[in-house]
Parts: C-alpha cells; structure tokens; sequence
C-alpha cells in the first residue's frame, strides 16, 4: 500500500507530464487555426460546418487544461475533461480505422491498390497512447492531491462532495 | 486537523475555504478566458490574411482547377495530392486513359491539385510540388510535368526537394528554366495552391484520390480491395461507366 506522501508525489509527475501532453497537442493547433480545422476535417466526423467550431475550440480547450494542470489548479476538473477527450479521441481514431479512411486518402502506408499492414499498426499505436493518457487522466481523477500544486498552496479540499481518497490509504 | 477544532474555528474555516475556493475558480475561469482570447485573435488575424489576392498561373479556370482538352462536357473532376500513394497509382493506371479521353474532345478533364498531406506528413512538399506544378502550367508544360512528378513520387513522407522539382522541369522540356527556378524559388503560385485546396474542400472534397464525374464522385471503394483480381481494371471500368452514364 502507498504512502500519502508517495501518491501525491506521484500525481505530481502524472498531472506535469499530462500538462505537457496537452500543451504540445494544443498550442500547435492554436496557433495555426487553419491545419486544425484540416485536420478535424480529415476524419470526416462532424458536420462541415462544425469543423471550424471543433477546430478552433477543441485547442482551447486542450491548452487550458494543460494550464491548469500544470499550475496543479483545479486538477480534478481538469483531469476529468482530459479524460472526456482521450476517450473523444480514442472514439474517432476507432471509427476512422472501422471506416477505413486510410484507403480513400492515402494518408498512410506505403502506397499501391493494397492497404499496407503498417496501416493497422499505426491505429493500434494511437489507440494504445490516448489509452495511456486516459489511464493518466483517471489516476489524477482518483488522486488530484499532489505536490507543488496551487490547489496544495490555497490548501483548498479539491472537491468536497467527494471523500477525500488519499485518507483511507494513511 | 489532528486537534479538534472548536465550533467557532470551524466556522471561521469554512469561511476562510469558500473565499479561497472562489478564488482559485476566478483563476480557473481568467486562465481558460485568456486562452479564449488568444484563440480567437489567431483566428481574426489569419481570417484577415487576405485570401483574395490570389496570383494563379495563366490557363486555370474561373475555380482555379487546371482545364485539359477542349470538350465542355462531361466534365471530369480530378483532386489529387503530390504526396499521396494512391494518387500516384491512379495516375500511374487510368491517368492516361482520363488523358486520352480529354485530347479526344470526349471528356473535359479538370485537375485540383490538393496539399492538404503537408499537414499529415509534416512537411511543406505538396504545397511546393503543386507551386512547382503552377510554374510549368506558365510555361505551357502542366500536363508533361505533373505526370513527370508522379512518376518519380517518392515513398510517402520522403517528399520533394526543390532541386528535384527543377530537374523534372529540365526532364520535360520547360523552355525557361531560369523563370521556373526564380518560380520555385519565389513559391510565386503558392496563394493559388491555398486557394485551390480551400476550393476543393468546400466542394466537399476532404480525401485524394477523388474523380468526379458532373459532379457525382466515382465509386472505386470496391475498385481498391485486395480481394479484386484487377483492381484497376475495375478503377478503369467504373470510371467509364461514370463517364457514359453522364453523356
């Protein structure tokens, strides 16, 4: 059984490395509007005249997370919409394998009337990353105490209408 | 908290957590508020990047897509990305056949060139290849080099460097080779090559390879399948098809 000490110390590693997961993914996309709407586009899930709103807002949204992650300021919040994304992701990379979008804009493999096998390896590869990030996300959902946090530094109970976890571990 | 607080300390403590808690959801809301902010002034200073000085090289249509052969219909819509594997296959199978049929009056063959794999294959070859491709169209050679450029496609993601888009010039016969290297050099089309994307994604067209036929898109799925003995025959047929059923 883990230390309360240990566990937050670990929530700390966690919730910097998912800060920074999202600020990577997010800030590219947020400052170059126009690849984002493409790249929303690409996976041909929501309507046209949604790609802009989704290409625009998902960024937004990836980077405040991100922000406050790192500032360690309303980790269960944030943590829970990280998750909410992983799992948006996870759905449309799935559903672009299932559809076999590859094929049609041969974006991927080698080239050729075949689809390459390395295809399915790419999917399974990006299906297997967001899981781990959702798995990141779910950890600080269930531990948000963490060190060097300014939730720590306000000393503020992160949310009080759910027991605090880390008690019964100590 | 190991001491037991007093009924009034408390209280005092509840206090003193609500303030703090209002605070720190001030803060959350100020930072996501900020991000708003930037997002959307990203987004007004790229919207007011003007879209219409676009400098498209003499012989493209009124929708910037490059016309071949002289019939007015049916028209025969191609949308194809330098980078892309299967562009280079069709090109390779049924690009003559598509060639023929334009040279012969029976079709007006119209070719898009897209550059949306720059963003997937991080790099900036379909934008120059199609530059480039804008270049030789200036200098009557559209048709001799873009067909040259795919015939030396390389493995996707290892993309174009301008040293190669010019020796495919020189291969073809563009006559002015120093204008085609100031060209490439310049990225004198590249607002076109913009343009021409923008125009075939609002034509709905967010995949390549993609033929149309009048407007309706040629169904190759089945045409594709390695379960196909002759996949491209297939291709070739269903194009036809498309084509006499438009006439």
């Amino acid at each position: 059984m883990m230390n309360a000490e240990r566990t937050q110390w670990l929530s700390t590693v966690v919730r910097v490395a998912l800060a920074g997961i999202m600020l990577w993914a997010g800030v590219a996309k947020l400052f170059d509007p126009r690849q984002a709407v493409l790249a929303v586009r690409a996976y041909q899930l929501v309507p046209s005249w949604a790609d802009t709103v989704v290409g625009v807002g998902l960024p937004i949204i990836e980077v405040t997370v991100g922000l406050l992650l790192l500032l360690g300021l309303g980790t269960r919040l944030a943590a829970t919409v990280t998750g909410g994304l992983m799992i948006l992701f996870i759905v449309g990379v799935a559903s672009a394998w299932i559809r076999g979008l590859s094929i049609d804009c041969g974006c991927f493999g080698g080239g050729g009337v075949v689809p390459s096998p390395g295809k399915d390896l790419r999917y399974v590869l990006e299906i297997l990353r967001d899981t781990g990030f959702l798995l990141m996300a779910a950890w600080l959902v269930r531990f948000p105490k963490s060190k060097l946090s300014m939730d720590g530094l306000t000393d503020v109970p992160i949310d009080e209408d759910l027991p605090d976890p880390d008690e019964s571990h100590t | 908290m190991s001491n037991k607080p007093t009924s009034k300390s408390r209280k005092e403590a509840a206090r003193v957590q609500a303030k703090r808690q209002r605070t720190r959801n001030t803060l959350i809301a100020a930072i996501f508020g900020i991000v708003v902010v930037v997002g959307i002034v990203v987004l007004l200073v790229n919207r007011s990047s003007p879209t219409s000085d676009v400098v498209a090289p003499p012989g493209v249509d009124a929708n910037l897509g490059i016309p071949i052969g002289t019939a007015t219909s049916p028209v025969v819509d191609v949308y194809e990305d330098f980078q892309c594997p299967i562009c280079g296959a069709v090109e390779q199978n049924v690009g003559a056949l598509l060639e023929h049929l334009a040279n012969d009056g029976q079709i007006r063959l119209v070719y898009h060139i897209m550059s949306f794999l720059d963003i997937n294959l991080k790099n900036d070859s379909s934008v120059r290849a199609a530059n480039a491709t804008g270049c030789a169209l200036a200098q009557g050679k559209f048709l001799e080099y873009h067909n040259e450029v795919f015939a030396n496609q390389p493995q996707e993601g290892v993309g174009y460097t301008d040293n190669e888009l010019i020796q495919y010039a020189q291969t073809v016969g563009v006559s002015d080779m120093t204008a085609f290297q100031q060209c490439v050099a310049d990225g004198t089309y590249d607002t076109w090559v913009n343009q021409m994307e923008i125009n075939s994604e609002n034509a709905g067209v967010h995949a390549t390879p993609t033929i149309k036929v009048n407007g309706t898109q040629v169904d190759w799925g089945a045409g594709v399948s390695n379960t196909d003995p002759d996949p491209w025959g297939s291709v070739f047929q269903n194009i036809l098809n498309a084509i006499s059923a438009a006439k």
